[in-house]
């Protein structure tokens, strides 16, 4: 036999074992995505964001480690005020770990409680335009919550953090429509009460959001 | 040396897995001498490290240990699948250029050895080594989890019998902190990253079969260990549809050749909670097993006919 032979043989075998298995990994990793042990592959955009070193630790399969990382980064620009920097690394640690209830609440309470509570106290803006940074704010918290809850549908947490914040006195106002946020407060209390193990108070604030 | 590994294959004329059992401790016993677990004064000092460090957090007490906890699993996890692929291929692409050093290589082949005994008995080795490493990782990362469990969880107890919270809640906060602790799900994830790095180990010895040195193995072995993750989005260009037909021949042709390590990437979505169903786990170690034995096949081949 030849030098080369062998080797193509090899990889003429690699070829066969590989177009056996193809339609079986396919079908398997469908089945762990749908499971929930297999996130979706890294958005380009994602990779792009945490650069070339993180997203090589990423693809080897270590997000929840770049994701622990990048929170302490986002520690770093909230003792700093950078509340832009805050959201923006906060939606790469949810891309990296999404099923971490924990970053969805902390991302959406930085920007509907401290970067809020921030521009409302600021007195270099005026007071029309720290009105409108305030609401905005309590805006982007909320959508950030709803997005978690998206991506972990029936979260007990997520539902009753979001039932807390649009019943929050202080933060209610900024949604213009009163009846609307409390009647989607009830149905995030709602849905909060009707996951298993849920706290029993959770109907009871369920009937106050719509009292 | 060489009597150690002879008289067994002697005494049990034929056996093939006599044969293979004594390669593979002598293998696992020339790994260890090359004092390889050191390492684990490395992987104590992180995970001990992270259980006393007090890292920054965003969140009020009432928060703020089971994040903890996630850190704990995370970089735990993090250096164990660094270290076991780290192992896997540098181990085993040393220890044919080593046997062809020392000159046992020719002893054992003199003697009525077959090759495919030979290259079974390095790869149980190599795969021996980076279970038990794996075993002692695992001990000393249960042990700290297992102690911050506890610590955080009579620290909420705590707090939560001075605020008289209801025994409802009690529970459910007791509930929340005990997922985040050592469980039969994270034994799982430990699993699957010895699955990988087994994996890795018997692609090393079959590259290791048509190199000439452990340098270039080492290499070869990790771009392919790169471009593996990549392969379910390869996978995912050829069976979609927009893609030009030369893109997808060439993902195809990746698709086909490069092992799926994507596959193995359960241990992001255990560290977050998950549970890992017992089935989900046997069909991974089915495509394993199918991997170690293919490349184990293919290495022989090669191995077969070469001369020394």
């Amino acid at each position: 036999m030849k030098r080369w032979t062998r080797p193509l043989i090899v990889l003429a075998a690699a070829l066969l074992a590989g177009a056996v298995r193809l339609p079986l990994e396919a079908a398997l990793t469908g089945e762990l995505r749908a499971a929930g042990l297999l996130a979706a592959p890294l958005p380009i955009a994602t990779r792009d964001k945490i650069g070339q070193t993180s997203a090589a630790v990423a693809l080897g399969g270590l997000r929840t480690l770049v994701a622990t990382f990048l929170n302490l980064r986002a520690y770093t620009f909230f003792t700093e005020t950078r509340w832009d920097d805050v959201a923006g690394t906060f939606d790469t640690i949810v891309e990296l770990a999404p099923q971490t209830i924990y970053y969805w609440q902390t991302g959406a309470w930085h920007q509907a409680y401290n970067a809020s509570s921030y521009y409302l106290n600021d007195s270099n803006l005026p007071p029309l335009r720290r009105d409108a940074a305030w609401r905005a704010s309590v805006h982007k918290g909320r959508a950030f919550l709803e997005r978690g809850i998206r991506n972990n549908p029936g979260d007990p947490k997520l539902n009753a953090y979001l039932g807390y914040l649009l019943t929050d006195h202080y933060k209610s106002r900024a949604f213009r429509d009163t009846d609307a946020t409390f009647l989607a407060a009830a149905e995030a209390y709602k849905a909060a009460a009707d996951a298993p193990e849920s706290l029993p108070f959770l109907r009871r604030f369920q009937l106050y959001a719509l009292a | 040396m060489s009597q150690a590994l002879v008289s067994p294959a002697r005494s049990a004329p034929g056996s093939h897995c006599g044969r293979i059992a004594v390669i593979a401790t002598h293998a696992f016993t020339q790994l260890v001498r090359m004092k390889v677990f050191y390492f684990l004064a490395v992987f104590a000092v992180i995970t001990i490290g992270s259980n006393f460090f007090d890292l920054p957090q965003h969140a009020g007490p009432e928060t703020a240990g089971t994040n903890v906890l996630n850190s704990i699993k995370s970089w735990s996890l993090g250096t164990m699948t660094l270290f076991s692929v780290v192992f896997a291929i540098v181990a085993t692409a040393l220890l044919l250029p080593k046997d062809v050093e020392d000159r046992t290589l020719y002893t054992i082949l003199a003697k009525p050895v077959p090759r495919i005994d030979y290259l079974a008995g390095k790869l149980l080795g190599v795969i021996l080594l980076v279970f038990v490493s794996l075993a002692l990782m695992d001990v000393l990362m249960t042990a700290v989890l297992q102690i911050r469990t506890s610590m955080i969880l009579s620290g909420q107890l705590e707090l939560a019998h001075s605020r008289n919270w209801s025994a409802a809640e009690i529970a459910s906060l007791r509930s929340d902190i005990l997922s985040q602790g050592p469980n039969v799900s994270l034994q799982g994830a430990v699993f699957v990253v010895f699955l990988r790095a087994s994996i890795m180990a018997s692609l090393a010895l079959l590259i290791s079969t048509f190199s000439s040195s452990t340098l270039f193995t080492s290499i070869i072995s990790f771009l392919i260990y790169f471009i593996g993750h990549f392969q379910a989005d390869a996978r995912d260009v050829f069976l979609g549809a927009g893609a030009g037909w030369v893109t997808r021949a060439i993902s195809l042709l990746v698709a086909l050749v490069l092992p799926d390590f994507h596959l193995f990437n359960e241990f992001d979505a255990v560290i977050q909670g998950q549970v890992m169903p017992l089935i989900l786990l046997g069909k991974l170690t089915g495509i394993g097993v199918f991997y170690a034995g293919f490349y184990l096949i293919a290495s022989w081949f090669i191995f077969a006919e070469k001369e020394f």
